[in-house]
């Protein structure tokens, strides 16, 4: 039952995804327990499917985290470049920006600068609302996105914000409903 | 001044440009190997090579260089740049020649380093720079400058540069014959700055006016006549100035007693923004007489190579 539960949302999932266009920006709101299934199942179709490379903005995981994950998805982290706001480092390792907290939007928005720059960088892709949420009051989070969105918009990258449905503020869902492209909600 | 990018912009871009061909050769040696080993099925591994080859230019770099960096505003005669990336991009074409300018902002905001990299950049070009510091000394400020790799000593010898420790108390001597001067009761022209003999600066640092007035407590009129006489002789010099303030870490008021943001041309703000248990920088032109500038706070950021602005990045609270 739950197996084709799961199998509805990564096809709605890939339906969606199929119809995006160029310089679209998509809200995915995801259920907590199917978090990180469909997270990998998201990056599949973007890096395999859609080929494309882009920039991982982490708040959940950390890079060494994901990598390991992505590893046993037989998904190659080396076209993604990270910024993680998790492990509480500075500085640059691999393909990944650490950036000291959370807390720091200024940061993670600079820490953007190269993909912006970067024509071979398709997309960029927020993981998660819910997660900036543990450090930020929703105006911040909105404030935070809508100018994310806006340089995604100038210089034409894919966006995609994931969050859990169950602990995403409906204020930050009902404002960047209006500004995305699309809203992709996956329900059980 | 000159405008044109000299000899060390140029090196280094063509540093950049060398690291990125030998990464390139390398990710070529690797699609050589692969063939190597595949050479039983030729087409296959011509294909393969040429995926790898695509993926290569899809991935990220490994070394993530902001484009920023490489990037040098053309500025017009009559003006000068900083030569910070990201800086310039916030005026129409740049600091008009001559302007005297209040660089204001808390401690850790990045005064000393922006006033240090502006120098670098003007002393690299050829121009002949003056730091007048009344706070760190001449080695101390050598040494960190080398912390970003710009080579001081190298510009001291080629005589374009030149740093010099004052006293503030040896200004305010000089302060009795200055209002001397004011009242027409003296005759004598009293500089209120001793520059180095010989040399005439095109662009000066004073760091700091802070330090200056600590050593006018309790004569504050004294100070304010002082103020203008500077003003006046950095006016009658010619050069371009950067005049270093100390403020809150979010200020108000941008010099000590305030009227130095009035005869200045320019005023530069730098934050230091504390945002939960993380600091931020970031930067403003409030005000630059004679040149259109963008009027925001905008990122900045201290990094190995000295600082870099993003004029793009909004900066999320904190300045109120």
């Amino acid at each position: 039952m739950a197996e084709s539960s799961n199998k509805k949302m990564k096809k709605k999932l890939e339906k969606a995804i199929k119809g995006v266009k160029k310089g679209d920006i998509v809200l995915t709101l995801f259920p907590k327990e199917n978090y990180e299934e469909l997270n990998m199942h998201f990056l599949k179709l973007l890096l395999d499917d859609k080929k494309m490379s882009g920039a991982y903005i982490t708040v959940n995981r950390p890079y060494e985290n994901i990598v390991e994950i992505m590893k046993q998805n037989d998904l190659d982290h080396k076209k993604l470049f990270f910024t993680d706001c998790v492990t509480q480092e500075t500085g640059k390792k691999g393909n990944c920006n650490f950036i000291k907290s959370a807390q720091s939007l200024t940061n993670i928005g600079i820490s953007l600068e190269p993909s912006y720059q970067n024509e071979g960088h398709a997309f960029i892709f927020l993981d998660s609302l819910d997660g900036l949420s543990l450090y930020h009051k929703p105006e911040m989070i909105i404030k935070f996105t809508r100018s994310l969105i806006n340089r995604m918009r100038q210089h034409n990258k894919f966006g995609f914000m994931i969050s859990l449905h169950e602990d995403t503020d409906k204020r930050i869902v009902d404002e960047l409903s209006i500004i995305c492209d699309k809203v992709i909600k996956l329900v059980k | 001044m000159k405008n044109k990018i000299k000899a060390p912009e140029k090196a280094k871009i063509s540093a950049k440009t060398k690291l990125r061909k030998k990464s390139e050769g390398k990710k070529s040696m690797k699609i050589k190997k692969k063939k190597d080993k595949s050479s039983s099925k030729p087409i296959m591994s011509s294909i393969k090579a040429d995926i790898e080859a695509q993926l290569q230019q899809q991935r990220a770099p490994m070394v993530v260089l902001s484009g920023l960096e490489l990037k040098h505003k053309k500025i017009p005669k009559g003006y000068v740049a900083t030569g910070i990336p990201g800086f310039d991009d916030l005026f129409e074409h740049g600091i008009p020649c001559g302007n005297s300018v209040l660089i204001a902002g808390g401690a850790g905001s990045g005064k000393t380093i922006f006033c240090l990299q502006t120098l670098a950049h003007h002393a690299a070009k050829g121009d002949k720079c003056f730091y007048m510091s009344f706070e760190e000394n001449e080695e101390k400020l050598k040494a960190h400058m080398k912390e970003f790799g710009w080579d001081a000593d190298k510009l001291i010898k080629k005589g374009k540069l030149k740093i010099q420790r004052a006293n503030p108390f040896d200004i305010t001597r000089n302060v009795d014959a200055l209002l001397a001067k004011e009242k027409g009761e003296l005759l004598i022209d009293v500089d209120p700055l001793l520059l180095p003999a010989k040399f005439k600066p095109d662009f000066v640092v004073l760091d700091s006016l802070t330090a200056i007035a600590s050593a006018f407590t309790g004569k504050e009129d004294s100070y304010r006549i002082y103020i203008e006489q500077l003003f006046r002789f950095f006016e009658k010099l010619g050069c371009t100035t950067f005049l270093i303030t100390e403020t809150e870490q979010v200020p108000k008021i941008f010099s000590q007693s305030g009227v130095e943001e009035f005869l200045a041309d320019g005023v530069i703000v730098l934050y230091n923004i504390k945002r939960g248990d993380v600091r931020e920088n970031a930067v403003e032109v409030l005000k630059m007489r004679g040149e259109k500038h963008q009027k925001k706070i905008v990122a900045m950021q201290i990094t190995d190579n000295g600082i870099i602005v993003y004029p793009e990045q909004e900066v999320f609270g904190g300045v109120e």
